[in-house]
Protein backbone atom coordinates (compact mmCIF):
# COMPACT_ATOMS: atom_id res chain seq x y z
CA UNK A 1 0.00 0.00 0.00
CA UNK A 2 1.55 3.46 -0.60
CA UNK A 3 1.98 5.98 0.97
CA UNK A 4 -0.91 8.17 -0.39
CA UNK A 5 -3.03 5.36 0.05
CA UNK A 6 -2.09 4.69 4.34
CA UNK A 7 -3.13 8.41 4.50
CA UNK A 8 -6.55 7.53 2.66
CA UNK A 9 -7.18 4.74 4.62
CA UNK A 10 -6.25 6.43 8.13
CA UNK A 11 -8.26 9.67 7.04
CA UNK A 12 -11.63 7.38 5.69
CA UNK A 13 -11.06 3.98 7.66
CA UNK A 14 -11.99 2.44 4.59
CA UNK A 15 -11.22 -1.37 5.27
CA UNK A 16 -7.66 -2.38 3.26
CA UNK A 17 -8.12 -4.72 0.94
CA UNK A 18 -7.29 -8.27 1.01
CA UNK A 19 -4.89 -7.57 -2.55
CA UNK A 20 -2.78 -5.70 -0.53
CA UNK A 21 -1.48 -7.73 2.21
CA UNK A 22 0.94 -9.46 2.44
CA UNK A 23 2.26 -13.09 2.81
CA UNK A 24 5.47 -15.08 3.18
CA UNK A 25 6.55 -17.56 0.66
CA UNK A 26 6.06 -20.27 2.58
CA UNK A 27 2.19 -19.28 3.17
CA UNK A 28 1.92 -18.95 -0.59
CA UNK A 29 2.80 -21.98 -1.23
CA UNK A 30 0.90 -23.80 1.34
CA UNK A 31 -2.36 -22.13 -0.01
CA UNK A 32 -0.77 -23.22 -3.63
CA UNK A 33 0.09 -27.15 -2.72
CA UNK A 34 -3.98 -27.38 -1.10
CA UNK A 35 -4.84 -26.51 -4.94
CA UNK A 36 -2.02 -28.88 -5.82
CA UNK A 37 -2.41 -31.88 -3.89
CA UNK A 38 -6.40 -31.90 -5.59
CA UNK A 39 -5.30 -32.37 -9.46
CA UNK A 40 -4.69 -35.97 -9.06
CA UNK A 41 -7.87 -36.91 -7.64
CA UNK A 42 -9.05 -37.94 -4.30
CA UNK A 43 -6.07 -38.43 -1.65
CA UNK A 44 -6.72 -42.11 -0.52
CA UNK A 45 -7.77 -42.69 3.12
CA UNK A 46 -4.81 -42.28 5.63
CA UNK A 47 -2.73 -40.51 2.55
CA UNK A 48 -1.50 -37.40 2.73
CA UNK A 49 0.12 -35.25 -0.28
CA UNK A 50 1.17 -32.13 -1.50
CA UNK A 51 2.02 -31.35 -4.62
CA UNK A 52 3.87 -27.66 -5.31
CA UNK A 53 6.09 -25.37 -7.94
CA UNK A 54 9.10 -24.90 -5.39
CA UNK A 55 11.16 -22.34 -8.33
CA UNK A 56 10.48 -21.62 -11.70
CA UNK A 57 12.31 -24.87 -12.19
CA UNK A 58 11.26 -27.29 -9.30
CA UNK A 59 8.27 -29.30 -8.55
CA UNK A 60 7.82 -31.39 -5.70
CA UNK A 61 5.25 -34.10 -4.86
CA UNK A 62 5.06 -35.55 -1.85
CA UNK A 63 2.95 -38.13 -0.39
CA UNK A 64 2.64 -39.79 3.11
CA UNK A 65 0.97 -42.97 4.18
CA UNK A 66 0.80 -45.85 6.73
CA UNK A 67 2.05 -49.12 5.53
CA UNK A 68 -0.91 -51.66 6.13
CA UNK A 69 1.76 -54.25 6.46
CA UNK A 70 4.07 -52.76 9.18
CA UNK A 71 1.47 -49.57 10.33
CA UNK A 72 4.11 -47.67 9.94
CA UNK A 73 4.41 -44.26 8.17
CA UNK A 74 6.07 -44.24 5.01
CA UNK A 75 6.68 -41.16 2.13
CA UNK A 76 8.09 -40.56 -0.83
CA UNK A 77 9.23 -37.12 -1.85
CA UNK A 78 9.65 -36.67 -6.04
CA UNK A 79 11.34 -33.69 -7.28
CA UNK A 80 10.81 -32.68 -10.89
CA UNK A 81 12.87 -30.84 -12.37
CA UNK A 82 12.44 -28.67 -15.37
CA UNK A 83 15.91 -28.73 -17.66
CA UNK A 84 15.97 -27.46 -21.66
CA UNK A 85 16.37 -31.03 -22.99
CA UNK A 86 13.31 -32.46 -20.62
CA UNK A 87 12.06 -33.13 -17.52
CA UNK A 88 14.37 -35.17 -14.70
CA UNK A 89 12.70 -36.85 -11.49
CA UNK A 90 14.80 -37.17 -8.10
CA UNK A 91 13.17 -39.56 -5.57
CA UNK A 92 14.56 -40.00 -2.24
CA UNK A 93 18.27 -41.75 -2.87
CA UNK A 94 17.85 -42.69 -5.90
CA UNK A 95 19.72 -41.29 -9.19
CA UNK A 96 17.96 -39.10 -11.86
CA UNK A 97 15.68 -40.61 -14.43
CA UNK A 98 14.45 -38.64 -17.26
CA UNK A 99 10.47 -38.51 -17.04
CA UNK A 100 8.91 -40.22 -20.10
CA UNK A 101 5.66 -41.77 -21.40
CA UNK A 102 2.76 -41.51 -19.23
CA UNK A 103 4.29 -39.97 -16.11
CA UNK A 104 5.46 -37.40 -18.49
CA UNK A 105 2.01 -36.87 -19.95
CA UNK A 106 0.67 -36.43 -16.70
CA UNK A 107 3.10 -34.15 -14.98
CA UNK A 108 3.25 -31.60 -17.93
CA UNK A 109 -0.76 -31.71 -17.47
CA UNK A 110 -0.49 -31.51 -13.45
CA UNK A 111 1.57 -28.34 -14.36
CA UNK A 112 -0.15 -26.71 -16.79
CA UNK A 113 -3.47 -27.37 -14.35
CA UNK A 114 -1.31 -26.19 -11.24
CA UNK A 115 -0.57 -22.77 -12.98
CA UNK A 116 -4.15 -22.10 -13.97
CA UNK A 117 -6.08 -23.61 -10.72
CA UNK A 118 -3.53 -21.24 -8.26
CA UNK A 119 -3.45 -18.21 -10.86
CA UNK A 120 -7.22 -18.58 -10.80
CA UNK A 121 -7.97 -19.41 -6.81
CA UNK A 122 -4.92 -18.35 -5.00
CA UNK A 123 -4.04 -15.13 -6.86
CA UNK A 124 -7.22 -14.17 -8.36
CA UNK A 125 -6.34 -13.42 -12.14
CA UNK A 126 -6.90 -14.56 -15.14
CA UNK A 127 -4.82 -17.58 -15.85
CA UNK A 128 -4.74 -17.04 -19.85
CA UNK A 129 -5.64 -12.88 -20.12
CA UNK A 130 -3.41 -12.31 -16.40
CA UNK A 131 -5.96 -9.74 -15.56
CA UNK A 132 -7.38 -9.32 -12.48
CA UNK A 133 -10.47 -11.62 -11.41
CA UNK A 134 -13.63 -9.40 -10.90
CA UNK A 135 -14.71 -10.58 -7.54
CA UNK A 136 -15.93 -8.49 -5.07
CA UNK A 137 -13.27 -7.58 -2.88
CA UNK A 138 -12.74 -9.05 0.25
CA UNK A 139 -12.10 -7.25 2.88
CA UNK A 140 -9.69 -7.78 6.27
CA UNK A 141 -12.07 -7.64 9.35
CA UNK A 142 -11.00 -5.74 12.31
CA UNK B 1 2.61 -47.45 -3.49
CA UNK B 2 3.05 -46.45 -7.03
CA UNK B 3 6.42 -44.91 -8.05
CA UNK B 4 4.88 -42.41 -10.68
CA UNK B 5 2.13 -39.53 -10.53
CA UNK B 6 -1.11 -41.10 -11.63
CA UNK B 7 -3.84 -38.50 -12.65
CA UNK B 8 -7.58 -38.74 -12.48
CA UNK B 9 -8.51 -35.49 -12.97
CA UNK B 10 -12.44 -36.39 -13.67
CA UNK B 11 -12.06 -37.41 -9.55
CA UNK B 12 -10.73 -34.57 -8.68
CA UNK B 13 -12.59 -32.38 -6.05
CA UNK B 14 -12.43 -29.42 -4.10
CA UNK B 15 -14.34 -30.19 -1.55
CA UNK B 16 -11.71 -33.59 -1.06
CA UNK B 17 -8.24 -32.41 -0.51
CA UNK B 18 -7.33 -32.16 3.49
CA UNK B 19 -3.43 -32.03 4.70
CA UNK B 20 -1.09 -29.93 6.35
CA UNK B 21 1.92 -28.46 5.33
CA UNK B 22 4.10 -29.33 8.73
CA UNK B 23 7.43 -30.15 6.37
CA UNK B 24 7.50 -26.62 4.42
CA UNK B 25 5.96 -24.76 7.74
CA UNK B 26 4.35 -24.51 10.58
CA UNK B 27 -0.11 -24.74 10.96
CA UNK B 28 -1.94 -24.21 8.26
CA UNK B 29 -2.05 -20.39 8.70
CA UNK B 30 -5.34 -17.88 9.04
CA UNK B 31 -5.04 -16.70 5.68
CA UNK B 32 -5.61 -20.08 4.08
CA UNK B 33 -8.97 -19.83 5.66
CA UNK B 34 -9.49 -16.54 4.33
CA UNK B 35 -8.45 -17.54 0.95
CA UNK B 36 -11.03 -20.50 0.86
CA UNK B 37 -13.58 -18.32 1.57
CA UNK B 38 -12.63 -16.12 -1.34
CA UNK B 39 -12.70 -19.40 -3.49
CA UNK B 40 -16.02 -20.48 -2.36
CA UNK B 41 -17.50 -17.21 -3.76
CA UNK B 42 -16.29 -17.53 -6.64
CA UNK B 43 -16.80 -21.87 -6.79
CA UNK B 44 -19.93 -21.54 -8.99
CA UNK B 45 -18.45 -19.56 -11.60
CA UNK B 46 -15.42 -21.77 -12.19
CA UNK B 47 -15.08 -24.09 -14.77
CA UNK B 48 -14.50 -27.73 -14.27
CA UNK B 49 -11.01 -28.69 -14.04
CA UNK B 50 -11.15 -30.60 -17.57
CA UNK B 51 -12.75 -27.47 -19.39
CA UNK B 52 -9.85 -25.60 -17.30
CA UNK B 53 -7.09 -27.60 -18.68
CA UNK B 54 -8.38 -27.54 -22.65
CA UNK B 55 -8.54 -23.50 -22.24
CA UNK B 56 -5.33 -23.20 -20.65
CA UNK B 57 -3.17 -25.78 -22.88
CA UNK B 58 -5.01 -23.62 -25.94
CA UNK B 59 -4.42 -20.52 -24.89
CA UNK B 60 -0.78 -21.01 -23.58
CA UNK B 61 0.16 -23.09 -26.49
CA UNK B 62 -2.26 -23.71 -29.14
CA UNK B 63 -0.21 -25.50 -32.37
CA UNK B 64 1.21 -27.86 -29.75
CA UNK B 65 -0.19 -31.48 -28.68
CA UNK B 66 -1.02 -31.73 -25.03
CA UNK B 67 1.17 -34.45 -24.14
CA UNK B 68 4.65 -32.83 -25.31
CA UNK B 69 6.67 -31.72 -22.73
CA UNK B 70 7.89 -28.15 -23.95
CA UNK B 71 10.65 -26.96 -20.91
CA UNK B 72 10.57 -23.58 -21.88
CA UNK B 73 6.62 -23.63 -21.72
CA UNK B 74 6.57 -25.32 -18.71
CA UNK B 75 9.55 -23.04 -16.98
CA UNK B 76 7.63 -19.86 -18.09
CA UNK B 77 4.94 -21.13 -16.06
CA UNK B 78 6.90 -21.82 -13.14
CA UNK B 79 8.79 -18.22 -14.14
CA UNK B 80 5.12 -16.25 -14.08
CA UNK B 81 4.06 -18.48 -10.82
CA UNK B 82 7.44 -17.15 -8.85
CA UNK B 83 8.65 -13.76 -9.76
CA UNK B 84 5.17 -12.56 -10.97
CA UNK B 85 2.06 -13.86 -8.89
CA UNK B 86 4.03 -14.95 -5.82
CA UNK B 87 6.48 -11.94 -5.75
CA UNK B 88 3.42 -9.90 -6.26
CA UNK B 89 1.77 -10.85 -2.74
CA UNK B 90 4.95 -11.24 -0.86
CA UNK B 91 6.15 -8.79 1.92
CA UNK B 92 8.83 -7.01 1.94
CA UNK B 93 10.39 -8.88 5.20
CA UNK B 94 10.40 -12.54 2.83
CA UNK B 95 12.15 -10.80 -0.03
CA UNK B 96 16.02 -11.55 -0.13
Amino acid sequence: MSFLQKIKHFITGDPQPVAFKRHTTRDLIRMESKIGAQLFGPVPKGHRREFFCLDETAWIWYEEWIDPTTKKKRSITTRYEIHPNGILKVQDGQPYQSVEGEELKNIVMAIELYYEQVVRHVYHHDPVTSKPLHVQPATIKR
Amino acid sequence: MPDTLEFNPAEASAEKASFSMSEIGAAEPAQMAEAQSLNSQQAEAQPTVGQAHQEVAAALEPSAPESAADPDRLRGLGNRLVFGYRAMHVGPEDRG
